[in-house]
């Protein structure tokens, strides 16, 4: 095990929204067919709910890549209406009046995706429900749960929703391809051979299978592992993944006491 | 110190602990699991006796008078008219071939007769438990099993816990061929006793063993 797989390794699990290290499993293919299949329908609004950290914005990353023209994803929060609409008439090529001109020049529906939708006040909702009824954008909405104290619960606004996908936490298995696929996609082939249903399960029961906190877990392992390797070399087994490194990042991250 | 180096000495306190707790565990598992073991072993021993305390006892045989009338057709003796001889306490053996005696066996047990008439004598005088007894025992080792059935009940009035009159009593009913009387009576004194002697007799009974 070299110094410079492990950091290959540390990489992978940085956490960032790249679509160019998405994993593909079963669940998350799922997602994204549901969210294609709602480019060829009517809607107003599509809600995507997921507990924050289980890859929704990651998700989205990946389904704008995947579509054609018409898809646009706000990631970034906006703070203020009027910085949305500058960013809106931006993208739209509207140049002053915003309703009036997306209904004479928009023939064929657009879709805007906004991320972290939970974080938007009722007047900036208000604007979404307005632009949404000119029914010439599509919105899908991304946000960590749908109880009722959500704006977006309100009656007026249920009326509207077309459909709400909810993302649940991958399977030990997937979570196991997410992370040798991972390692793999940043080259780390000898520590991706080593990821095992074990190695996984411990992970696992911790991290319940948020990418978030499996990233953080995983970054964090790779870095002890590194550290030994290069001050303590003799207590890395080459040839696994130690319990030792695996319990010794679950104390460093308060998962154990 | 690098974090990491600390985090290792963290790490192994842990493992040390964890050992600690796993082998606590272990022994208070070991320990309940023997214990319960034990249990369960107690636990099914009183539920055997108490089943069989509370089987239900058939065919139970009242001992003393009950039997006497309903074994009279075995009571064939007729007492002799009173002889004056000096009771003997003798040690008989069992005739071993009462059909065909020796001469010299029919002396004795003429001999016999005569020191049983006498006992019977002297029982009939002064009644007492080891005098029956002592009576049933000869008659036994005579062969008389009808009266050694008479006599190992009449010790019996004295004490129904008398071991020997149960025995001497099961032994000759057996010897009749009342092979199921023989058992059962040695059957309820078992239950009222535990008599170890009982027991082995019973077993051999049962097994078929006995002679």
């Amino acid at each position: 095990m070299l110094s410079s797989e492990l950091k290959k390794a540390k990489e992978a699990f940085v956490d960032r929204v790249d679509p160019n290290s998405f994993v593909k499993f079963e669940s998350n293919i799922q997602y994204l067919e549901k969210l294609h299949s709602l480019l060829e329908k009517e809607f107003k609004i599509a809600l995507l709910t997921g507990e924050p950290g289980i890859g929704k914005s990651m998700l989205l990353k990946q389904f704008q890549q995947e579509s054609k023209e018409g898809v646009y994803l706000f990631d970034k929060p906006f703070f203020d209406l009027e910085e949305f609409k500058e960013k809106l008439k931006e993208v739209l090529g509207v140049k002053k009046n915003l309703f009036e001109e997306v209904e004479e020049k928009i023939s064929t529906p657009i879709t805007l995706i906004l991320d972290e939708a939970q974080i938007y006040k009722e007047e900036f909702l208000e604007f979404l429900r307005v632009l949404a009824d000119t029914t010439k954008v599509k919105l899908i909405l991304s946000l960590h749960s749908l109880n009722d104290e959500t704006l977006l619960a309100k009656e007026h606004f249920k009326s509207r929703i077309f459909t709400t996908i909810t993302m649940k936490p991958p399977s030990k298995k997937e979570l196991e391809i997410y992370l040798q696929k991972r390692l793999f996609l940043f080259q780390a082939y000898d520590l991706s051979s080593l990821i095992d249903k074990k190695l996984t399960s411990f992970v696992y029961n911790f991290t319940k299978g948020n990418f978030r906190e499996t990233n953080r877990f995983m970054y964090k392992l790779f870095d002890i592992m590194e550290y030994f390797e290069q001050n303590k070399p003799t207590i890395l087994n080459p040839k696994k993944i130690s319990k030792k490194f695996l319990e010794m990042t679950a104390l460093d991250l308060g998962y154990l006491k | 110190m690098n974090s990491y180096e600390a985090l290792y000495l963290r790490w192994k306190k842990y493992r040390f602990k964890k050992f600690l707790k796993t082998a606590l565990l272990l022994g208070v598992g070991v320990a309940g699991g023997f214990w319960g073991y034990k249990e369960f072993f107690k636990k099914e021993e009183i539920v055997q006796k108490v089943e069989h305390l509370n089987r239900p006892i058939t065919n139970i045989i009242t001992p003393s008078l009950s039997f006497e009338n309903r074994l009279a057709r075995y009571l064939h003796y007729k007492p002799k008219p009173k002889v004056h001889k000096k009771v003997t306490k003798k040690k008989v053996k069992p005739a071993s071939t009462p059909l065909q005696p020796s001469p010299s066996q029919l002396l004795e047990l003429e001999s016999k007769q005569e020191d049983l008439t006498t006992l019977i004598e002297k029982f009939n005088i002064a009644p007492s438990k080891e005098l029956a007894l002592l009576i049933a025992r000869e008659f036994y080792s005579q062969q008389n099993y009808p009266q050694t059935i008479k006599w190992s009940m009449k010790a019996n009035e004295f004490d129904n816990k008398d071991e020997e009159s149960w025995i001497l009593f099961s032994k000759a009913a057996y010897k009749l061929g009342d092979k199921r009387k023989a058992i059962n009576a040695l059957k309820v004194f078992v239950q009222k006793s535990g008599s170890l002697k009982a027991k082995e007799l019973l077993l051999s009974m049962y097994k078929g063993e006995f002679k």
